[in-house]
């Protein structure tokens, strides 16, 4: 049996005799209103409330302390009716009913990232901590007839994570961005990082593809995927067991899962609402998600969250981190995504648990007509113009 | 003195220039809503009292307002009338006129006539709250505002609602439309 509800048997019962919004109102009626109300004492207004979101904090690079965890107040605390599976099902059936787009000359996405970085030792000073944060946006061509553009750095900024690693990075003379490398003992040190890192922009021509479960997918394939969670599964652990991970992906079959379903909802691949809906359901088959409380999301939103314990393919190894994803209820799109560490890991032990490893805000996402915008201090690579 | 008197002259203006702004942007969609459980006179009555209140209250607004206005005028509506069984009963009363009504499409008549009885049967806060999205247009997020409830909370109980309508839509063998299936009472959801 379908866990969807299809299409809203509802639409077109609204009652005719209620008004809507662009009725004009009775001008007598409107003019007695507002003079008995304006005759009341008028109100001492404050200025409007800022509303400070989960999203913005993360984008400052702030380390949320030990209040990630179990920190939904009593009025929070989800009802019977909100078990995480409930809540994904919900979900699921929200994004099946959204109207499919109809697919344009390149599938646009803009998002921002922020993650912990662990520095190496130089020569002038310890290893340290730092927040990265980077914006990125690209244009895929949905035929292959346009190129297609991945820009990345945009605003890259670096911050030492507290006093202690600002002190080493001052050592290291500020540098921004992350390594190419590990330097090698003996060999000479590699050339000094810069301090400022312009954005660059790689051209690719022809037919683009996506890597989903481990096998290299077309824009057409995408489109073409799986829309009933069951069905979407099956097709993943075909693709799992035929071409084992090797390239970082988790190994263990539910988190590979859960790595696989992040890339069909997270925007950077052209999935349709349905195939949305279908990595949504099939998350909900899995076990060891928690609903997020209000404290936790930027207002208005949902999550859910599941613990992972990192391999050699996260910064930090070996710890026990959530997984968390931020859902706009209104379109079941992906806003959020992030790692908090939950226990430290054998080589950072000193990281707060609650502070967020990596996050990614999904700015924008969609189908566009129009070209792509490549900022004219931008090293260009790929394709020639 | 002069300067905080001139102060208050601006904040004054200002509070007028967006009382006057949330009326004429709310008013109808508020009406509408309020029509759903009341009498003409009656609705007209709770929509001027909703914005009597936001003004009262309008250091406390936050933006955008529509929900905001929408749970003042469904907490006066439910302070002050038993509107459950109107909404109910109007449900009943347009399945009976779509039921004989002369739609393009027979079929689109039929289904939505069905709908309407399938909602006239269900519980009054699934009611509510799928009335809220279809008929009054407001998104998940707002009618979570409105209801006051999380909106994980609110994602759960529209999917559990229309799974309820659709269930209570479905022909029966005797080739009727079924009814609602029973569940455990809303009323004790409320928060």
């Amino acid at each position: 049996m379908s866990l969807r509800t299809g299409h809203d048997p509802l639409a077109g019962t609204r009652p005719a005799f209620l008004p809507d919004q662009d009725t004009p109102i009775d001008p007598v009626r409107r003019e007695r209103d507002l003079r008995a109300i304006l005759a009341h004492p008028r109100p001492v207004v404050r200025p409007a409330p800022r509303r400070l979101s989960v999203a913005s904090l993360v984008a400052a690079g702030a380390v949320v302390v030990a209040v990630v965890i179990g920190t939904t107040t009593a009025s929070e605390v989800p009802g019977q009716d909100e078990s995480p599976r409930a809540v994904l099902l919900a979900v699921a059936d929200a994004t099946a009913t959204t109207a499919a787009p109809t697919p344009g000359r390149y599938w646009h996405v803009r998002q921002h990232s922020t993650s912990v970085e662990a520095m190496w030792p130089g020569r002038d000073h310890d290893a340290y901590l730092v927040v990265v944060d980077s914006g990125a946006e690209s244009w895929t061509s949905r035929t292959g007839a346009d190129r297609s553009v991945d820009v990345s750095q945009l605003d890259l900024r670096t911050r030492a994570l507290t006093e202690r690693d600002q002190a080493e990075w001052d050592k290291a003379g500020n540098p921004v961005g992350i390594p190419d490398a590990e330097p090698t003992p003996g060999a000479p040190p590699p050339p000094p990082m810069p301090r400022t890192v312009p954005p660059s922009a790689q051209w690719l021509a022809g037919a683009q593809v996506f890597r989903i479960g481990g096998v290299e997918t077309s824009v057409a394939e995408v489109l073409a995927l799986p829309t009933d969670g069951a069905r979407l599964k099956e097709f993943l652990l075909e693709r799992f067991r035929a071409n084992p991970p090797t390239g970082g992906e988790p190994t263990e079959e539910t988190e590979w899962l859960m790595w696989e379903a992040d890339t069909l909802i997270g925007g950077r691949v052209p999935t349709t609402p349905g195939t949305r809906a279908a990595a949504y359901e099939m998350l909900a088959g899995l076990p060891g998600f928690r609903v997020m409380g209000g404290g936790e999301v930027p207002e208005g939103m949902v999550g859910v969250a599941r613990e992972v314990r990192t391999g050699w393919n996260y910064t930090i190894e070996n710890a026990l981190v959530e997984w968390q994803v931020i859902i706009d209820p209104d379109t079941g799109s992906l806003r959020e995504w992030r790692l908090v560490l939950v226990e430290p890991g054998s080589e950072e032990r000193r990281l707060p648990a609650g502070t967020v490893i990596h996050a990614v805000t999904v700015e924008q996402v969609g189908w566009v007509d129009t070209d792509p915008i490549v900022p004219d201090d931008a090293d260009q690579f790929g394709t020639v113009r | 003195v002069v300067a905080i008197e001139a102060l208050d002259e601006e904040n004054a203006a200002d509070a007028e220039k967006r009382l006057r702004r949330m009326y004429d942007e709310s008013y109808g969609r508020l009406l509408a809503y309020a029509l759903g459980y009341l009498d003409r006179p009656s609705a007209e009555e709770i929509v001027s009292e909703t914005f009597l209140i936001a003004w009262r209250r309008l250091a406390d607004a936050p933006v955008p307002e529509l929900p905001w206005l929408f749970g003042i005028a469904r907490n006066l509506i439910r302070e002050r009338y038993r509107a459950d069984r109107r909404l109910r009963d109007l449900c009943v009363e347009l399945s009976a006129q779509a039921d004989t009504g002369t739609g393009d499409i027979a079929d689109d008549v039929t289904e939505r006539a069905a709908a309407l009885r399938a909602l006239a049967e269900l519980g009054d806060l699934d009611r509510e709250l799928l009335t809220l999205l279809a008929w009054h247009g407001l998104t998940n997020r707002e009618a979570a505002e409105v209801l006051g409830i999380r909106p994980s909370t609110l994602l759960v109980r529209v999917h559990r609602a229309r799974r309820r309508l659709r269930a209570a839509m479905a022909p029966t063998d005797a080739g009727s439309p079924g009814r609602a299936p029973s569940f455990p009472s809303l009323s004790e959801e409320i928060p």
